[in-house]
């Protein structure tokens, strides 16, 4: 026991020496959070258009007014051509283009169908959709308009025209969902650097220096060695992630489950990835390999685990992968404490595999080790 | 500079890189691998998505609107719920994604030409899918309401367009609206701003952890001649990796290629040229690799994703936060591959996007240089 704490001793003054890495590490788990929150947006707005009105006429403006009016369509210029707009989407001045054809008021006010067009640059299919939706929308709005007007003349009086009405709504959406996101994505990959890069590395810089070989020559055992490499992390993980949570506290991403759960599993969590740091740690003999072979597993872990995208979205056998690493369970856990209030009693078995994941792979590591340990 | 104590340079970096084989055939395939996982991990597709229903009119209105919405491709109904705990409740486990509660005068409202209220109720922890999941549903809904209106206006007789205004959509460039197509060509900077910087980064911060650096420093070598001898073996075999990792992308993900392959493979060694420079610069401001490696996650790799245009578009940034993202290459060589592969450009449509990227490769190299003092023990 008295070996263990001096050696878990010797890992933290390691750290200490390194305030540089240090620094990094609780940067990327605080700053880099607020950072990301200001300049990450999926919702699109001011998505920059021009409009070639050739009608010119009061309803055509109207119509022009509708679209650039919203915050969504951000006018960039008027065109003076229908070449003149096309090529403003090429350069990419551009995203989309609302073409109003001369004749527009004059067809309306006959009861006809006036035909103008949308073009968009759908290299970004997500701008491009929303753009479209957003279009649609309004033209729609537009249409109901013009056809209760027209049929109020007819003396048919009604205000609002038959179809499906829906009434939509959204649950464990918060306005703070994009900020909600980067802080998950953050933790997650402070949680996975802080726990595999820290602890393969610092197993495999002692290799690489051999200061390994002044060790084994104390009576320190392998296990007490590899333990201590494993718990430092841990701990400097956990600690780091007191300071996320006062990001996210700061703004206000509302907690609906219990805080202290959200700890434990962040403690699960770190003790997963420990698990695969001491594995790869062991398997590796510089640094450069540990470091690519950790890059190998923390890419995954944060690709196909349900953080971009949900799991159920995926190929089949990329959600059986994901399965497979502990950051999805971790997700799991993680939305049900924040989103929907659950806690160990329905995520007990995420729990579960994140132990045994991180206290597997460990053992692994282990006996990798007590292998050249002589 | 001379080109002899380059050379020798170069080939001291060759002979370097092919003793660590596995280190050498890890880079190499990392990103392809990156490349893949991301492809699919980033992308959503709506099709067939379980979805649920709490019907609780049972009229024949409601179970047409019910099958309209099942015979789509994009929604499955799986689960007919009886009440609404029974929905939330399903919507709490992550069950389904989407329950669509028809209240109990749907129909009537409907004979009665009046609006019939639905109720969707969306999950939207995701707010990506969950707003394709609403806009799809709200297509659904508008052509539904669309043939009652028609049948409203034909029995007033009133000789109405239905469609006063009638928007034709051209989109450009991706007829398909796929996710790939902007995915994919947004994580060709990814992969390279994350990785090469990391690789170029160690390859010096390892020599002065070994301190076999020194050596460098008491030979007649300069400091410009020691990057541009340690820079040409990455990039050749950089550039050419990453040119296949492009050829990849198209290939796999099936993104169209409309541009000269010349013009891409130009931008290609420059970006991995940039890259490889910014890995240099970095290795100037660390002594130990761990902190090299950190480093480039939050200075390369993030600000590739934040600001390389690659997830969240660029647009969307408050203006001092888009000149920000000029100081990385990220995004320049986004917007040059965009314009070369979807767009078709020849350098007129893209030599904005080119001519930055060739101007910060030469003021990156150039600090990189000059950053590396000689007598200095950094």
């Amino acid at each position: 026991m008295q070996r263990l704490s001096g050696l878990v001793k010797k890992e933290f003054i390691h750290f200490y020496r390194d305030p540089v890495s240090m620094l990094l590490i609780l940067y990327h788990f605080t700053a880099c959070i607020v950072l990301c929150t200001y300049c990450f947006r999926f919702e699109v707005d001011h998505l920059p258009i021009t409009v070639y009105d050739s009608d010119q006429t009061t309803l055509s403006r109207e119509l022009v007014t509708k679209f650039i009016s919203t915050e969504f369509f951000d006018l960039y210029a008027y065109a003076s051509s229908y070449n003149d707009a096309g090529l403003l989407i090429d350069k990419g001045a551009v995203k989309a283009a609302l073409i109003i054809p001369s004749g527009f008021a004059e067809v309306l006010n006959a009861g006809e169908q006036a035909n103008i067009q949308y073009l968009c640059d759908a290299g970004d299919a997500n701008l491009a959709g929303q753009g479209t939706g957003y279009a649609k929308r309004i033209i729609a709005d537009y249409n109901t308009n013009i056809i209760i007007k027209q049929l109020n003349k007819k003396g048919i009086v009604i205000k609002n025209l038959p179809g499906v009405d829906s009434r939509l709504r959204t649950f464990y959406s918060q306005e703070m969902d994009s900020v909600y996101f980067l802080v998950l994505l953050h933790i997650v990959v402070a949680g996975l650097i802080g726990g595999l890069v820290l602890s393969s590395t610092a197993i495999v810089r002692e290799k690489e220096r051999g200061t390994i070989d002044q060790l084994m020559v104390t009576p320190a055992k392998a296990f007490e060695f590899i333990l201590a490499k494993a718990l430092a992390p841990l701990v400097i993980g956990l600690i780091a992630t007191v300071f996320s949570f006062l990001v996210a506290v700061w703004f206000s991403v509302p907690v609906k489950g219990s805080v202290i759960t959200f700890f434990c599993y962040m403690g699960f969590f770190l003790i997963g990835n420990v698990g695969i740091g001491v594995l790869v740690g062991s398997l590796c003999q510089n640094m450069l390999q540990a470091i690519l072979l950790s890059y190998a597993v923390w890419f995954p872990g944060v690709a196909i685990t349900g953080l971009l995208l949900p799991l159920e979205n995926m190929e089949p056998w990329t959600q059986s992968l994901g399965k497979l690493l502990p950051t999805t369970h971790f997700l799991i856990a993680t939305n049900g404490i924040f989103q929907k209030a659950i806690g160990f009693a329905e995520l007990w078995p995420e729990a579960i595999i994140l132990l045994s994941t991180g206290g597997v792979l460990f053992m692994a590591g282990y006996f990798i080790m007590l292998r050249e340990w002589s | 500079m001379n080109a002899r104590r380059i050379l020798i340079i170069m080939k001291w970096e060759f002979v370097h890189l092919i003793r660590d084989p596995v280190s050498l055939i890890i880079s190499l395939f990392m990103p392809f691998f990156m490349l893949f996982l991301f492809g699919y991990s980033m992308c959503f597709e709506l099709k067939e998505m379980p979805t649920a229903v709490f019907d609780m009119d049972h009229s024949s209105a409601s179970r047409d609107y019910i099958e309209r919405i099942n015979s789509t491709q994009y929604f499955n109904i799986k689960f007919h719920f009886k009440s609404y705990e029974e929905a939330i409740s399903s919507l709490d486990r992550g069950v389904t994604k989407l329950v669509i509660v028809i209240p109990s005068h749907f129909g009537r409202n409907l004979k009665e030409n009046k609006p019939a209220i639905i109720q969707p109720l969306v999950d939207a922890s995701f707010i990506n899918s969950a707003q394709i999941i609403i806009n799809y549903l709200h297509g659904i809904n508008a052509t539904y309401s669309s043939s009652i209106i028609t049948n409203y206006i034909n029995k007033k007789g009133a000789s109405i367009s239905l469609e006063p205004v009638k928007m034709s959509l051209r989109t450009w460039y991706n007829q398909s609206l796929r996710d790939y197509t902007f995915t994919i060509t947004g994580m060709y900077s990814v992969v390279m701003m994350g990785f090469i910087p990391l690789l170029s980064a160690l390859a010096i911060v390892r020599e002065k952890e070994s301190g076999s650096i020194q050596q460098i420093f008491v030979s007649p070598v300069k400091p410009p001649e020691y990057i541009a001898g340690k820079m040409l073996p990455y990039v050749i075999f950089l550039g050419i990796d990453n040119v296949l990792v492009v050829l990849f992308g198209v290939w796999w993900f099936e993104i169209p290629f409309r541009g000269s392959f010349m013009l891409l493979m130009w931008g290609v060694f420059m970006m991995v040229f940039a890259t490889v420079a910014l890995g240099f610069l970095i290795s100037t401001f660390t002594r130990n690799q761990l902190t090299a490696m950190l480093i480039g996650i939050v200075f390369t790799l993030m600000p590739a994703f934040i600001f390389g245009d690659s997830i969240s578009p660029l647009v969307n940034m408050p203006e001092g936060w888009q000149l920000y993202a000029g100081l990385f290459p990220a995004r320049f060589f986004t917007g040059f591959c965009r314009a070369v592969m979807l767009r078709g450009a020849g350098l007129e449509g893209c030599w904005q996007d080119a001519l930055s990227l060739t101007v910060y490769c030469i003021a990156i190299f150039a600090v990189a240089s000059f950053s590396v003092k000689k007598n200095k023990i950094m």
